[in-house]
């Protein structure tokens, strides 16, 4: 019977359905990935923050931004979103002077600028997708999710550590000590480098 | 041998069924191949990321290899490292 229109109903339910849940699911993705690179970038934050004040040495000042790193990272909330795949950053986070990490800030740097920090490559895999017959959102990718890659970074500088800092107070001395004075005696008279002990309160 | 009825409508539907699958099936390949060919899922969303990676990695609009420059890394800014004067 031509004039039956019995079913048309259900094929139009199911397109429907189909390109709602289609759409859903992009717009998902795309606003989960902002929301996990919000994270990321707070992650960095909360690193580099750990990483600026002072310490007994750099190494130390580093470690503890690492440790501070991997705790957020490791934790049972954020953990899953960086462990099923969807998207990827550093198991260690790239700490220090990024002028010299990241491809073509050190041209840019006018070696002056210093951006110390903590930072990390940022993929979003779950963008890298093909669909049956429409094709992928990555043609040219091998399935890695490279075309979604990021770096994430927060830069908050790194404060003298006290090591750095005695050895400024010592180089200071020398230098005093290297002074020409005239009408007078010089700072090197009846001084000792040798019983010069720097000190530092707090910073240089 | 019987003379072909030309008033029954019988098997009408079948034809116009198929009619419409081939015509059907015609256009969503022919969407999906304009799909392919264009790279328009590429578009939708590796184009808009490349932007959105430039703004999370260097705070400006622009793929990230391009927007490096544009980094407050790159702007000038004077601090003094050797005690040389201010410019």
């Amino acid at each position: 019977m031509i004039q039956n229109e019995r079913g048309m109903i259900t094929v139009d339910y199911l397109f429907s359905i189909v390109l709602i849940l289609g759409f859903s699911g992009l717009f998902f993705v795309l606003t989960f990935t902002l929301s996990v690179a919000s994270l990321t970038q707070y992650i960095t934050f909360a690193a580099a923050r750990n990483y600026a004040p002072a310490h007994l040495d750099p190494a130390l000042q580093a470690e503890r931004g690492q440790m501070k790193y991997k705790e957020l990272i490791s934790n049972p909330v954020f953990k899953p979103l960086y462990a099923n795949d969807w998207y990827k950053i550093n198991a260690e986070a790239n700490i220090g002077d990024h002028t010299k990490i990241i491809p073509g800030y050190t041209e840019a740097a006018d070696v002056k600028n210093q951006f110390w920090g903590a930072g990390t490559d940022f993929v979003a895999k779950v963008l890298d997708f093909h669909i049956p017959y429409f094709g992928s959102t990555s043609p040219e990718g091998d399935g890695t999710g490279s075309g979604f890659k990021t770096y994430i970074g927060s830069y908050l500088g790194r404060e003298p550590s006290a090591a750095e800092c005695i050895e400024f107070t010592g180089k200071r001395w020398q230098a005093i000590q290297k002074l020409e004075v005239q009408g007078g005696t010089s700072y090197a008279t009846g001084t000792s480098t040798a019983k010069y002990y720097p000190m530092t309160d707090d910073g240089c | 041998m019987t003379a072909p009825n030309l008033r029954s409508q019988s098997g009408q539907m079948i034809t116009e069924a198929i009619l419409i699958l081939v015509m059907l099936l015609g256009v969503t390949f022919a969407a999906a191949s304009y799909f392919k060919d264009k790279e328009l899922l590429k578009h939708m969303i590796q184009d808009p990321w490349q932007s959105l990676a430039g703004m999370l990695q260097n705070g400006a609009w622009g793929p990230p290899d391009k927007t490096n420059a544009a980094h407050p890394n790159g702007h000038f800014r004077h601090i003094v490292i050797q005690g040389e004067p201010a410019k």
